[in-house]
């Protein structure tokens, strides 16, 4: 627990037209830079809407207009690229904000794929939550790229900074302590606070793993506050991360499987990182 | 023909310090009344307590009198029987802004609606932060997003149902929502669609042109939704705020239940408070407070709409306000809305009204120099203009000429209770009077302030309390009563009359001061001001500005100014006059002389003829005429020509004071009698050859006294004085000591014979029953003269035909 984990050198965010936003844009380009990591921003033009457009009856009803109009391949093309010049800016303004190495990326495919394909090298890649604003669930890319990613993984609602105080939740689990790694060094890099969630199964383990907790904030000469929940339900997490800044959740078979997971981001406004067993536990420090 | 002359008693009317009843000023208390101004004192008290319109005073008297200190100072008297008045407040116009209202509050209160409204304010944010961070609050805000957001939840997974069921797929394009037919997850690409029978394209086709019209009513009642959800949130908001601030306004209501006015604006303000709270709460609460009231915070400081300006506080005051404005510029008098540049625009708002002086003295009294109103833009105006309307309108200048056209302020006018004082010259006085129509109607009462008082002993001791009282406001030693004494005698001396004072107040401090200054450098003053400071300080300030009297009295005896001061000259008198230069009055002797010829009866003003004479010296001439005519010339024609001239006079001469001058000069010149030039006369005269009362009379006796000083005082030199000036003698020492050495004379004269008799030194002569006079007086010589001059006329007119013939 106590072992120099490595740095986090490489930040991938992923964008496409639903889910980029410029308040996602600022949090990335801002822990890239406090990290001292490489930024790479990922645009990707949906390649099943290029399909659509192809097609001869193409329509597309206007969120604001509410009318109906031809879908045509070169007015989306030129959409797309039009956004993607426009997050190209807003990364550039951002990044210079920041001090942060950045670089601009278009390709053009299944967007989840294309996500997981170049999230390969990355230490922590970051997703937009949303599919699209009239919905509050969770979108499919965001859902497949989290359900097969190995790594690290960021989840912002559009317009979501990385508040603190950063809630970790410490479980019995071989991940929890990476949680609770992660969750100090993001705490340390936003001079921030601290809030311990130890999910437990009964009172013993609460004050087993609290006892844990406490000794790991010692060794780290951090002040936390920590609270204990038996057996909780996603209501009451989702209540208890409320109002807070982000949380650091360890991605255990037995604690949040993929479909509870994808509730409780559904559930909450709070940046959501996922930390996965087996993964080799990176610093959020600068050096 | 003895003549009478002064003697030393008479040349000064000494002031005796045994008659005081103090050691020095210093055992006297401040003088509590106004010394020597019984008429103005009465007028001010007639103006301020007379409670009708119009009834506003106007101080005139000349500068220097201390017309603003006796006016502060009955003033003040006066205010603190009035009652403290009332405060007024600007506060905001809910309704409209930019016509802020006025709050009338009795003394005090004023500062205390604006403390308790900024406490209010204060704890208002508190209330409010708490009750929308408030658990219920953020439950009840979170269930009605929550319900908007299912609503539109329910639409889109509806149409997402709809779309699956029929074998397509949602997809969101970067500006709308478009479908599309989906096989094993995929889009069915183009060139495969193209490859289906027509009717299954057709069916396709129709299936998503259905789902878009589905879509196309889910998207048109979305923005009702979201208005739906604003309008319940902010009934939700009303009613949290309301209930959060309500009490706090409650509190205040029932505090000030006896003033309508504030309740009034209490509803006002917690209304506005309840439909704008996002303008109180902390920008972190707006964002925390998710889905609550928040918005974009449109002004910098939004609590400034529920200021309270207290314009003027009279919370420790203890009757009326005494207001005396230094500098009445138009914002001065009138107050003024100050503007705040912000983002290259100018800003105001009520909390930027300023007072004016009438704000200022409201329901006291206001003090005004009339003629600083008078030179400054458009305050005269604006003053009369506010006494007419008895309320105080705040106006821009730039506005009210169309100069400036931003947006301004029109705040509710002021009422105004105030009694207005303007002090000023009587030349202003009588100007505004016959040119200002409106000016009688503002300012019927006038306080006319007089520059002497009477010498008694009693007024005497008075004016050393006077003295006492302003050496001690100015931190001067005091004076023992030999100083008081003297300076009582310079203060007749001023006022250029030996049984009166004079009350300039300027003139007697600054006297005092320099008296002071040179007690500081008296090392035996034993800390007091002596009669010798007095003296140095009087000799001081002499010598400091009789550069010029020098000068005259340097070239009198070089001879570069023609002036005897010896023998005896036929048509020839010095005569007196006073040089005032500044503050400082001498006199000079001029040579007058006089030329006759046969004529017509005419006396020739030679300065007159030149336009170098006033009209009041023409006039002395002209009754010159009517005397010589009146006396000698009753019975035979006044056939005389005589030319009278100010010999070296080079600028205008005024004033009759040199008219019996004239007449002995004329006298002589027709008897061609010798008049001694070692004296010289002042003095006017009537037709009747009396001679009157001339100012000046001091600086003129000792004007030729310094000649003859100068020339060699030979016993015979003297000065001939009108009678009637005997009050008004106050003469230097030097010239004193010169009358008792016999050295030098003072010749008080009644009448032109009695003059003429000590000139020429040869008997005036009274007529006999025949209107004779006597042949070796001077008016038989005079008259002898005059008849001859007739015989000459009369002979001459009668060759004059014949020699006209003989052309």
């Amino acid at each position: 627990m106590n072992r120099e984990p490595s740095r986090i050198r490489h930040i991938l965010l992923a964008l496409d037209q639903l889910t980029w936003s410029t308040g996602a844009l600022e949090t990335a380009a801002e822990l890239a830079g406090r990290l001292g990591a490489e930024l790479e921003c990922l645009f990707v033009e949906d390649g099943d809407l290029i399909r659509l457009a192809g097609l001869p009856f193409a329509m597309e009803i206007g969120c604001f207009s509410c009318g109906p109009r031809p879908l045509r391949l070169d007015d989306l093309e030129m959409q797309l690229r039009a956004q993607a010049a426009e997050m190209r800016k807003a990364l550039a303004a951002a990044a210079r904000r920041f001090g942060t190495e950045w670089a601009f990326r278009v390709t053009r495919g299944r967007v989840a794929s294309e996500i997981l394909a170049a999230s390969m090298e990355a230490d922590l890649v970051i997703l937009g939550k949303r599919g699209w604003n009239l919905s509050r669930r969770l979108g499919s890319t965001v859902q497949m790229v989290i359900s097969q990613r190995t790594g690290m993984t960021l989840v912002l609602h559009p317009g979501a900074k990385l508040n603190v105080p950063v809630v970790a939740i410490y479980n019995d689990s071989e991940t929890a302590s990476k949680v609770l790694e992660i969750a100090s060094s993001l705490v340390r890099v936003k001079d921030g606070r601290l809030l311990v969630l130890i999910a437990a199964q009964d009172r013993e383990q609460a004050a087993e793993l609290e006892k844990r907790v406490l000794q790991y904030l010692e060794t780290q000469g951090l002040k936390a506050g920590v609270k204990a929940m038996i057996r909780p339900t996603l209501a009451t997490l989702a209540h208890a991360v409320r109002d807070m800044g982000p949380v650091v959740v360890p991605c255990e078979q037995g604690f949040l499987r993929h479909e509870d997971l994808c509730s409780f981001m559904n559930e909450t406004e709070n940046p959501v990182l996922l930390i996965r067993r087996g993964e080799e536990a990176r610093s959020m420090s600068s050096e | 023909m003895d003549h009478y002359e002064l003697k030393q008693e008479s040349l000064y009317h000494a002031c005796d310090p045994a008659g005081f009843s103090f050691e020095t000023t210093a055992e006297l208390k401040d003088l509590g009344q106004i010394v020597g101004q019984p008429r103005a004192v009465e007028a001010l008290r007639f103006g301020m307590d007379i409670a009708r319109e119009g009834y506003n005073v106007f101080a005139l008297g000349q500068p220097g009198t201390g017309k603003q200190a006796i006016v502060c100072r009955f003033l003040e008297r006066k205010a603190k029987s009035v009652p403290v008045p009332a405060e007024f407040c600007y506060v905001n116009n809910f309704a409209e802004a930019r016509k802020p209202r006025v709050l009338r509050m009795p003394a005090g209160k004023g500062r205390e609606l604006s403390h308790d409204m900024g406490r209010l304010i204060d704890d208002s944010r508190n209330v409010l932060k708490a009750a929308f961070e408030n658990e219920e609050y953020q439950n009840r805000a979170r269930g009605i997003a929550q319900d908007f957001q299912e609503r539109q939840q329910h639409a889109v997974e509806e149409l997402q149902k709809k779309t699956q069921e029929k074998g397509l797929a949602l997809f969101k394009t970067p500006t709308g929502l478009a479908f599309a037919p989906v096989k094993e997850g995929n889009i069915i690409p183009p060139e495969e669609f193209n490859k289906l029978p027509e009717e299954e394209r057709k069916n396709l086709e129709a299936e998503v042109q259905s789902l878009q019209e589905g879509a196309q009513k889910l998207f048109q009642k979305i923005p009702t939704w979201e208005r739906e959800l604003r309008d319940r949130m902010k009934s939700l908001n009303i009613e949290v705020s309301g209930l959060a601030v309500g009490p706090l306004f409650q509190e205040l209501k029932e505090k000030y239940k006896e003033l309508s006015d504030v309740v009034s604006y209490l509803q006002d303000a917690e209304k506005d408070m309840i439909e704008n709270l996002q303008d109180l709460l902390p920008r972190e609460a707006q964002q925390q407070t998710t889905p609550g009231p928040g918005g974009p915070q449109q002004d910098a400081a939004p609590m400034r709409k529920y200021g309270v300006n207290v314009l003027v506080d009279h919370g420790k005051s203890t009757g009326g306000p005494v207001i005396y404005e230094d500098n009445p510029t138009y914002q001065n008098l009138m107050g003024r809305i100050e503007h705040l540049p912000h983002m290259g625009t100018l800003l105001t708002d009520f909390n930027m009204i300023r007072p004016g002086a009438f704000h200022r003295a409201n329901g006291g009294f206001l003090v005004l120099d009339a003629m600083k109103v008078l030179m400054q833009p458009f305050a005269w105006e604006g003053l009369k203009r506010i006494l007419r309307a008895k309320s105080i309108k705040i106006e821009s200048l730039g506005e009210m000429y169309g100069l400036i056209s931003t947006l301004s302020l029109d705040p509710e006018p002021v009422p105004l209770a105030v009694k207005v004082v303007l002090l000023g010259t009587p030349m202003a006085y009588y100007l505004l009077q016959q040119h200002d129509p409106e000016f009688n109607e503002l300012f019927k009462v006038a306080a006319d302030f007089d520059v002497q008082m009477n010498r008694t002993p009693e007024s005497q001791e008075e004016f050393g309390r006077l003295i006492g009282t302003v050496a001690r406001h100015e931190g001067l030693r005091p004076l023992d009563r030999g100083a008081v004494a003297r300076i009582i005698e310079r203060s007749a001396r001023m006022a250029g009359d030996g049984e009166r004072m004079s009350i300039h107040m300027q003139s007697i401090t600054d006297l005092l001061r320099e008296s002071d200054y040179w007690a500081g450098k008296n090392e035996n003053g034993n800390g007091r001001i002596m009669a010798r400071d007095v003296d140095r300080a009087v000799e001081a300030a002499i010598y400091r500005s009789d550069r010029i009297r020098e000068r005259m009295q340097e070239e009198i005896q070089r001879g570069t100014i023609f002036i005897d001061t010896q023998g005896g000259k036929v048509g020839q008198v010095n005569g007196l006059s006073v040089i005032q230069l500044g503050g400082f009055a001498f006199g000079r002797p001029s040579r007058i002389s006089a030329r006759v010829r046969l004529g017509k009866g005419e006396v020739v003003d030679i300065e007159r003829e030149v336009d170098m004479g006033g009209p009041i010296h023409s006039k002395g001439v002209l009754i010159l005429s009517s005397y010589l005519g009146a006396r000698y010339a009753t019975e035979q024609p006044f056939s005389l020509s005589a030319s009278l001239v100010f010999e070296q006079s080079y600028s205008g001469v005024e004033g009759d004071s040199a008219s019996s001058a004239e007449l002995y000069a004329l006298l002589s010149a027709i008897g061609e009698i010798p008049l001694k030039q070692s004296l010289a006369v002042t003095g006017s005269v009537n037709q009747h050859g009396e001679v009157q009362p001339i100012g000046g009379v001091n600086e003129k006796i000792e004007g030729f006294f310094d000649t003859c000083k100068r020339k060699g005082l030979n016993g015979e030199q003297g000065v001939l004085i009108p009678r009637s000036n005997l009050k008004h003698l106050m003469l230097r020492r030097d010239v004193i000591d010169a009358v008792n050495e016999g050295k030098f004379h003072v010749y008080p004269v009644e009448t032109i014979d009695q003059g003429i008799e000590i000139l020429s030194g040869m008997p005036a002569g009274e007529p006999d029953r025949t209107g004779k006079y006597p042949e070796a007086t001077v008016n038989g010589r005079v008259h002898a003269r005059l008849l001859d001059l007739a015989e000459k006329a009369r002979k001459f007119s009668a060759q004059a035909p014949s020699q006209g013939g003989e052309e």
